[in-house]
């Protein structure tokens, strides 16, 4: 399988939104990604899918160490292409704009995402737990994440 | 004229629901027999499937990737593999690509099986299940003598798969597929094309194109709504590039694109078209080492990220992964296609009545270990 490269993209997105789009480098090993500024999400996810850019693959939250992100895998069926956006929060107070709006896929995603991080999604219709039990406290992918030693009374 | 505000009963469908397949619940809201809205909780097998990873090493994760997805576990294993070997930059030897489509294939077979007979026993049919399980039996039987296991096999590995076939077993798999491929037409008979079968599940619970893509429904669900699009067609994994086969999408007529009957008939369509590859591989598997060389031990890949997707009887595991550079994996994502599938009910089921609600859940073939991870 061949690492997925985005130079075109890339390209494509800096001539039209500079402002919103830090600068790009092909990483060593591995898939590339376009970093994006945390406040440019929604355009730039509505101007992909007017694009083609129709599905949501996936959404994963990462914990960096000194800040959280986010990759957005988003696929064209008619291209056969890919586009992989990245931003960074901050770990004080993860916020973000929530793309639930564009691609209903995120619905859930986003809400596994605040399940395991804690990361805020605004505007999205209905941020609840979804894997963990509602009650639960803490958010466990979160590399400083202690596991507690009971839930009301059961051994965890 | 003020409008008529409908209360509703609200009724708790599941955890331990027989229909629900596994421990999930639907939060149904009711007015008599119409679902007026739903809420499906999942979250009752979460394993913290993800935060294990981070503590064990690339090879350890294999295991645990058998138990996302049970009833498929060879098409996981595959999955998981194929990015870690993009990760890191790994040839797989022919023949283990060719072992890989094969087994595959055949657990797709198993898993479609499973699907059948339960649906069918779902709807309140219950001799299909007898005839779905009884097939089924010969697979497990290959895969224990191929790797000792029968429902969680560990069998795909980083580089290969882990051991050669056994002497014979090549022989034996024609045999069972040519013993099996008239089953089909038996199974369409005695449930796909009962008259009361039809009833319940033609026209009922419509997903439409734009919803599917929307919610990114992937694998048989989607194929079901008419669009033509298969990952093992359109972006070749392994070596189905040089095997031929078609991909089965669900058409008008007996029933509607999208709609329960067509989720269910295009995975009896597929298992002719795996039987179809099984035998192709069968013919072109050549010999030869059926794993690189690559220690498991030292294994560290270079520091990167990589996210590679497979096709499963279920539809796109997608697996995102990190590596910092070490022998454990900085950060595992799974996304699952039950996940989106399970995730887009809410759209298209209210309106319908409480017993159609188990004919949709049933149709759309989840494993709740995948979806809750």
């Amino acid at each position: 399988m061949t690492r997925i490269e985005l130079t075109k993209i890339y390209s494509q997105l800096s001539n039209k939104f500079p402002d919103a789009i830090l600068p790009f480098t092909l990483p060593a090993n591995g898939d590339s990604y376009i970093e994006i500024k945390q406040e440019s999400i929604l355009v730039i996810a509505s101007e992909l899918k007017n694009n083609g850019f129709t599905s949501l693959v996936c959404m994963t939250g990462v914990d960096d160490g000194n800040t959280f992100s986010i990759r957005y895998h988003l696929y064209s069926m008619q291209k056969k292409e890919w586009a992989i956006l990245k931003l960074s929060l901050s770990k004080d107070n993860p916020v973000v704009d929530s793309v639930s709006g564009i691609w209903r896929a995120a619905n859930w995603q986003e809400r596994e995402i605040y399940d395991m991080f804690g990361i805020k999604f605004i505007g999205h219709p209905d941020l609840r737990r979804i894997l963990m039990p509602e009650d639960w406290s803490g958010f466990p992918l979160r590399r400083d994440y202690v596991t507690p030693s009971r839930w009301h009374g059961i051994p965890v | 004229m003020s409008e008529f505000i409908i209360e509703g009963t609200t009724l708790f469908k599941g955890p331990q629901h027989p229909s629900t397949h596994g421990v999930f619940q639907l939060k149904l809201k009711t007015d008599g027999e119409i679902v007026i809205d739903l809420d499906p909780v999942i979250g009752y097998l979460h394993r913290c499937f993800e935060k294990h990873c981070e503590n064990i090493n690339y090879t350890q994760v294999i295991p645990y990737t058998d138990r996302l997805d049970y009833v498929a576990s060879m098409n996981n294993n595959w999955g998981y593999c194929l990015c870690v070997e993009k990760l890191a930059g790994i040839e797989v030897p022919k023949r283990a690509e060719f072992i890989r489509v094969i087994v595959g294939e055949l657990n797709r077979i198993a898993s479609h099986l499973v699907a059948f007979g339960t649906y069918g026993m779902d709807i309140g049919a219950f001799t299909p299940f007898l005839y779905a399980f009884r097939e089924r039996e010969f697979i497990l039987d290959l895969f224990e003598e191929l790797c000792g296991a029968r429902l969680t096999y560990n069998f795909v590995r980083i580089g290969g798969v882990s051991y050669d076939l056994p002497p014979g077993w090549l022989q034996k798999c024609l045999e069972f597929l040519d013993y099996f491929l008239p089953f089909i037409d038996e199974y369409n008979n005695l449930l796909s094309y009962n008259k009361i079968f039809i009833k319940r599940t033609a026209r009922v619970g419509i997903l439409s194109k734009e919803l599917a893509i929307d919610y990114n429904v992937t694998g048989p669900n989607l194929r079901a709504c008419g669009i033509d699009w298969d990952l093992r067609r359109d972006e070749p994994f392994s070596v189905y590039k040089e095997l031929e086969f078609n991909v089965c999408t669900g058409k008008d007529g007996i029933g509607v694109c999208g709609d329960s009957w067509n989720r269910y008939f295009v995975r009896m369509l597929e298992m002719a078209e795996s039987v179809k590859i099984i035998k192709q591989a069968l013919d072109m598997i050549p010999d030869g080492p059926v794993m690189s060389k690559f220690n498991p031990l030292a294994f560290k890949p270079p520091a990167g990220e990589a996210y590679a997707r497979c096709e499963t009887p279920r539809g796109e595991i997608g697996f995102f992964i990190m590596s910092n550079g070490s022998d454990k994996p900085y950060r595992v994502k799974v996304k699952s296609p039950c996940f989106s599938a399970i995730s887009s009910i809410p759209a298209f089921s209210k309106g319908l009545m409480i017993a159609d609600i188990v004919a949709v859940i049933g149709s759309l073939d989840f494993v709740m270990g995948e979806v809750d991870r």
